[in-house]
């Protein structure tokens, strides 16, 4: 398993992990922030928020994460190119909203329409990198024991498996379903399966962070 | 060199003059002498028009002194009295304004007339397209004026009253400007990203995004953004403001650490730029519960904190002898210190002549954009110059450590041909002229006689391969005969042993290589004539040395044709007398060619006669 982390490079650890500990809370302060402070109802989906009051911070959140993506050095090229899928499917899913519900017709709601499932398009395709990147990018280094390797294995691919079973049901949902939300609908089923995916990425993104710290600072000592 | 840093002067000074000539030229378009404003703070927000001018508030407005007043979030809601006489014209508010309604009371006492613009109002809501929140003044008004401002960002506001001409004079000019500046800046934006991306070099790609963002924060401020891009989402413009000022100064932070970056490792100082767009990430979360303006301080102050502790670390970088900080600070100092010293005097200077105009951004992020380009291609150049040193220096190593392994071969051939001669070769013509004396001394039958004969026959044969190793070994000829004459005595063994018609011609005059040079020469030419004796079937060699320019040249032509020599005789590709002959012109500091054929070879090489030997 290659690491994607440039993990000799140190001072990112910093950047890292507080772009990670923004995107583990960020469904949960536009949750709670928007309920509390702007008395927001759960909307249905993490989306739906880009409509109300807190919509600044959720596009902001998704921007910085979009071009920390872009920007940040990766050891490996495919790393490289997924940064950079990364960084393109974030920015599309912030810049390109979810509709609105509203009584419009003709053009507009088409307009809407291909809105949505644009939308819903680079969402999915965000969560499947963000997968990839825990499958296959993410993983112990060659100098740990082997059997800590094992559970960091173990650890990835868990939070990679949560994180594809929450997409394929948002896809089944986001498919079956108008892709034009209403935000009274009390359904917030695909808002909890975005939640769960993007906590589990973030927590994926966190232990790499951290186990790779852990395992240079203990080929530096070994050395 | 010099062209250069003239030309990066003469554009720095071209932008100054165009910051003061705009702000200059709008200051010249004064607002009238008898422009007289009242404000009324602390006005509930659901206060009407009637409570204002006719209500129990109309006795609360107080004077405004000076040039204006600032808003705050702390009372957003701000009603203005603006007494223009019976004049007609244009306010202007300036560009900051959120959410302004003017109202004008008509000639004959029915009422009054609303505009109402703003850059956080929807575009269908504004009755203006003017991004300098302008109102006009209409022909039924009787010179006293009322506006409500709804102002959450804290400004400092200066309305001023102008005539329509003069109105629409600067509003044209401006404009011009913004779209210049902002088209300038674009440009350079695309122009660093598209070669970042061609050239691979992530440092143009984050300048790219770093003046994207900045760009944007002043499209918000400037209010150009809510007006003509992003009208319909203009309740946005706030957040965006927070949004565009936490990206652009982290990526600013990113791309400096970038700057910096050494293969080999980074000081503390380089590697603390990394902790800004951590806390810039970290204050999103922030936002939900911190009052808007305390989040506008929080991110001003991180902003300035920033920009100081890389001013910081660039300084004690470019102490510490870093040459990249060295050519970042004074450009950083360029960008940042004029402009802002500008828009400093303006805020507390009721001059006038300093009034700062949103220009001063814009020049900033086009300069910024365009000097951190400049200083990024300088430090191509700059890794270009280190990287001609690196070869020049690997060129001497390599040449020290060939002409070193070459001079141990040459001591150790010295040494045992020394040996073979005095030990080897003097024994055994001892042992051959013993032999003699012995078969003169003593009766020996005729068999015996014939056997001794043949070994004093057999040894000195053994003598003479000795001395013809030995002379292979180390060339005493040269020392014995001087260069020229060994040389001639390698043309005539390969006359006498291929017989081939050979030509040689010494036309030096009184240039004489030192010894180390007669050596590696007189080696050469053995390998070349090896060659000819070798691989080619030659009948006629020619061999020319003249001495021009302060360099020896040697030409050896034959006519045999080329042939491809035997596989053990190649090294990586290259024949092994190629590798010699290249490593001993290498050591002479010259140079040489040789063109194979069909119709012969041509050999050809030259070197310096001073210092040969490096």
């Amino acid at each position: 398993m290659v690491r994607s982390f440039k993990s000799d490079k140190g001072p990112w650890f910093v950047p890292d992990i507080g772009l990670g500990v923004l995107g583990l809370f960020m469904p949960y302060a536009v949750w709670l922030g928007g309920q509390w402070v702007y008395d927001i109802p759960l909307q249905p989906s993490i989306s739906d928020y880009y409509h109300t009051s807190v919509g600044t911070f959720h596009v902001g959140a998704l921007l910085a994460f979009a071009v920390y993506f872009m920007v940040r050095p990766w050891t490996t090229k495919q790393s490289r190119v997924t940064g950079i899928l990364i960084g393109l499917f974030t920015a599309g899913a912030a810049l390109v909203p979810v509709p609105q519900c509203l009584e419009t017709a003709g053009s507009i709601a088409r307009a809407q329409s291909v809105s949505g499932l644009v939308h819903l398009l680079f969402a999915f395709l965000l969560l499947c990198t963000f997968a990839y990147l825990t499958f296959f990018r993410f993983g112990p280094s060659a100098t740990d024991p082997e059997l800590v390797a094992g559970r960091i294995h173990n650890v990835h691919r868990m939070l990679g498996t949560t994180m594809l079973f929450c997409s394929l049901l948002i896809g089944a949902i986001g498919l079956s379903g108008e892709t034009c939300h209403s935000p009274e609908a009390a359904n917030s089923n695909v808002f909890w399966l975005e939640a769960a995916a993007l906590s589990a990425f973030w927590l994926s993104w966190l232990i790499e962070c951290l186990w790779a710290r852990r395992s240079e600072a203990a080929s530096g000592s070994r050395n | 060199m010099k062209l250069g840093r003239l030309l990066v002067a003469a554009i720095i000074l071209i932008l100054f003059a165009l910051i003061w000539w705009t702000a200059d030229a709008d200051a010249s378009e004064k607002p009238a002498d008898e422009f007289g404003i009242s404000i009324l703070r602390g006005a509930a927000e659901n206060a009407t028009i009637e409570d204002v001018c006719c209500g129990l508030l109309k006795d609360r407005f107080e004077s405004v002194d000076g040039r204006g007043f600032l808003t705050g979030p702390d009372s957003p809601v701000i009603w203005l009295r603006l007494e223009t006489g019976s004049r007609k014209g244009v306010i202007r508010f300036g560009s900051f304004a959120e959410d302004v309604t003017l109202y004008s009371e008509r000639g004959n006492g029915t009422g009054f007339d609303t505009v109402r613009t703003g850059k956080l109002l929807p575009v269908d809501q504004r009755e203006t397209t003017d991004i300098h929140a302008s109102l006009p003044v209409g022909e039924g008004a009787e010179g006293v004026h009322y506006a409500r401002i709804n102002q959450v960002a804290a400004i400092f506001m200066a309305p001023k009253f102008q005539t329509r001409e003069a109105f629409e004079t600067e509003y044209s000019r401006e404009l011009f400007w913004h779209i210049f500046l902002a088209g300038a800046a674009v440009i350079m934006m695309i122009f660093n990203l598209s070669l970042g991306i061609l050239i691979r070099d992530r440092l143009f790609v984050l300048n790219a995004f770093s003046v994207f963002f900045t760009f944007w924060n002043g499209l918000v401020i400037s209010g150009l953004g809510s007006s003509y891009l992003w009208g319909n989402w203009a309740q946005y413009s706030i957040g965006m403001f927070e949004i565009t000022m936490m990206l652009g100064s982290g990526v600013s932070a990113i791309f400096l650490y970038a700057y910096l970056d050494q293969p080999e490792g980074n000081s503390r100082w380089v590697n603390a730029i990394l902790v800004f767009p951590a806390l810039f990430l970290l204050s999103f979360l922030l936002w939900f519960f911190l009052p808007t303006w305390v989040m506008h301080v929080l991110l001003i102050t991180l902003n300035i904190a920033n920009t100081l502790y890389a001013l910081v670390a660039l300084a004690v970088l470019s102490f510490g002898g870093d040459r990249r900080a060295r050519l970042m600070l004074p450009t950083l100092l360029v960008i940042l210190v004029p402009g802002n010293a500008l828009l400093f005097a303006g805020s507390i200077s009721d001059s006038e002549l300093i009034i700062p105009r949103e220009h001063v951004l814009e020049v900033m992020i086009f300069m910024e954009a365009l000097l951190f380009s400049l200083v990024l291609a300088y430090r191509i150049r700059l890794a270009q110059t280190d990287a001609a040193r690196a070869h020049v220096e690997l060129n001497r190593v390599q040449r020290d450590a060939s002409r070193q392994m070459i001079e141990s071969v040459d001591a150790d051939r010295r040494r045992i041909a020394s040996d073979l001669h005095d030990t080897a070769g003097q024994g055994l013509s001892a042992i051959s002229i013993r032999l003699k004396q012995f078969v003169a001394r003593t009766r020996l039958s005729k068999t015996a006689k014939s056997e001794i004969d043949e070994i004093a026959a057999f040894s000195s044969g053994i003598v003479g391969d000795i001395r013809r190793i030995s002379h292979e070994l180390h060339p005493a000829i040269i020392d014995h005969l001087g260069w020229k004459r060994a040389i001639r005595q390698l043309f005539s063994s390969l006359a006498e042993t291929r017989d081939i018609n050979v030509d040689v011609d010494f036309d030096l005059g009184d240039a004489e290589p030192d010894a180390g040079q007669q050596l590696n020469l007189y080696r050469i030419i053995q390998e070349i004539c090896s060659n000819i004796a070798k691989h080619s079937e030659a009948t006629e060699c020619r061999a020319g040395f003249t001495y021009a320019n302060n360099e020896v040249q040697v030409s050896i032509a034959d006519n045999g044709p080329w042939r491809q020599p035997p596989e053990d005789e190649v090294v990586n590709g290259a024949s092994l007398g190629k590798v010699i002959i290249d490593q001993r012109v290498r050591l002479l500091k010259g140079d040489w060619s040789s063109v194979a054929g069909a119709k012969g070879t041509v050999v050809q090489l030259h070197f310096p006669l001073d210092d040969g030997n490096g």
